[in-house]
């Protein structure tokens, strides 16, 4: 099935700086992500990726620079009806059921629950429907990530933005996940997510960002980046990131 | 339902199953326990000393519950980042902030209830001096949580959240003897003391004490003025934290 991409775009940053203190994260970042495209955010620990996600989510509100979702400012609570974000290393209110979770999160996004739709998804994640009406504090690390994903992906909105969507699951449940995230991108959803792993996001992305020290130093398809040399994904990636080296 | 009723409804479901609101519960009733046996077994002299024993009690229990709860709840939200996926929903942060603050209202009003229904069963006092006591203890609760909210976003801490929580209501029950003293020992000092009195949290306002024990005649005055002075510091608190999480990176 052909993945079709909109010449709208979904998110467009100009010009994007942020300092934390006297440290700067991002430096003059500019990127637009076009409707139902999937681009994979790609960078060293500390690069700047979670700064970056959470800008345009509007978590992050002191910033230089432009950052619009749908032509409307990130920091602006009208432009998150078009987003749903899951961060990392993220864990659920351990006292709720999954079912209330999910419930809080869609009745927050202006959806009431349909409990059919839910169970359809849990069980495309592979978390068992019974589990649902447990307190999370009894699930383990990916349960607690599909739970994530799960309400990330259920309001229906149109960009949905996952900062390291794939860390902390087992094999099993990475090929699941990433299965899902094939479905929204082909059900024409604009996915922007980060991740450490490049084969993973090799089969997920149309295409990477590289950032680097709060730049951007790459942009293009996963066939680009292979053309940088080496024999794999990763050897590219890290010719890209010592060419660039300050 | 609004947002904020939204966030309201699952903050209340949340603690409905929180270890540490089934753990401080019996704090509640072991307070009114000990006050029976402090009665029963005459510890206390007299009936004005019982009295004042369980008006304190049940007041101090009152604040350590909701403060413990507020802040544990609070910073564990902010701890896993489930703040996040919240915020980033259509809804104004400061809508947070009140959904919030609408559900530890409601717990806080029903632990008040319980200690109310105590006193009259145990016979602390004449019943409407002691209405307007714990209504008036509710103001005080109202505002130690919006506090609470404040200090533990400020300060994203779970010992410093605490500290700095207790300094407050340490405070907010100094001040009245601190200015008492001020205005004894420099009468010209009196109207900046007045000012560092109303400006700092005079949490001392929020009490009955003294007509319970005395059994004397309350009147709407004994309510509206510290009421009024509740909603108006409820506001400035609430006004500082509105702009300060509006501003506020996560």
């Amino acid at each position: 099935m052909a993945v079709y991409i909109s010449s709208r775009m979904s998110i467009t940053i100009k010009r994007l700086s942020k300092f934390y203190g006297k440290t700067q994260a991002l430096s003059e970042i500019n990127l637009n992500v076009r409707t139902g495209e999937s681009v994979g955010l790609v960078g060293l620990n500390g690069a700047g990726k979670t700064t970056l996600l959470k800008t345009i989510v509007g978590l992050i509100v002191n910033f230089d620079g432009e950052v619009l979702i749908n032509d409307l400012a990130a920091t602006e609570k009208e432009a998150r009806t078009s987003t749903s974000f899951l961060p990392e290393d993220f864990s659920p209110p351990l006292y709720l059921t999954g079912y209330d979770f999910v419930s809080y999160m869609l009745r927050l996004s202006g959806v009431s629950l349909n409990q059919s739709e839910v169970d359809e998804f849990a069980d495309a994640l592979e978390l068992q429907v019974n589990v649902l009406s447990q307190p999370i504090r009894t699930y383990s690390k990916g349960m607690r990530q599909k739970l994530g994903l799960l309400t990330a992906m259920l309001p229906d909105t149109e960009i949905i933005i996952l900062d390291e969507p794939l860390s902390g699951l087992d094999p099993g449940a990475r090929v699941v996940v990433k299965d899902a995230l094939g479905t929204l991108r082909k059900k024409g959803k604009t996915l922007f997510f980060s991740s450490h792993i490049l084969t993973d996001l090799e089969e997920i992305a149309d295409r990477l960002v590289i950032i680097h020290e709060g730049k951007e130093i790459f942009d293009g398809k996963p066939e680009e980046l292979r053309s940088y040399g080496g024999r794999t994904l990763e050897d590219a990636f890290l010719h890209v990131i010592r060419s660039n080296r300050t | 339902m609004s947002r904020i009723g939204i966030v309201a409804t699952y903050t209340l479901q949340e603690v409905r199953r929180d270890r540490l609101f089934w753990g401080l519960l019996p704090l509640i009733l072991f307070v009114i326990a000990l006050a029976f046996f402090m009665r029963e077994t005459s510890i206390v002299a007299g009936t004005e000393a019982f009295s004042r024993s369980y008006i304190a009690l049940s007041t101090l229990a009152a604040a350590v519950f909701i403060v413990l709860l507020v802040v544990s709840s609070m910073y564990r939200e902010i701890d896993s980042k489930a703040i996040y996926m919240v915020i980033t929903k259509p809804l104004a942060r400061h809508e947070y902030i009140l959904g919030k603050f609408m559900a530890f209202s409601l717990i806080s009003a029903g632990i008040i209830i319980i200690f109310f229904a105590g006193a009259l069963v145990l016979g602390v006092g004449p019943v409407k001096p002691l209405a307007v006591h714990y209504i008036l203890c509710i103001f005080e609760q109202i505002v130690m949580i919006m506090a609470a909210l404040a200090i533990t976003l400020g300060l994203r801490s779970l010992p410093s959240s605490l500290l700095g929580v207790a300094g407050f209501y340490i405070i907010g029950h100094s001040t009245k003897k601190m200015v008492d003293i001020g205005m004894h020992m420099a009468s010209a000092w009196v109207p900046a003391l007045k000012v560092f009195y109303y400006l700092f949290p005079s949490l001392s306002l929020f009490s009955a004490q003294a007509a319970v024990l005395e059994q004397g005649l309350v009147s709407w005055t004994d309510i509206l003025f510290p009421a009024g002075y509740a909603v108006v510091y409820l506001a400035i608190l609430f006004l500082i934290i509105a702009i300060d999480i509006r501003k506020r990176d996560f």
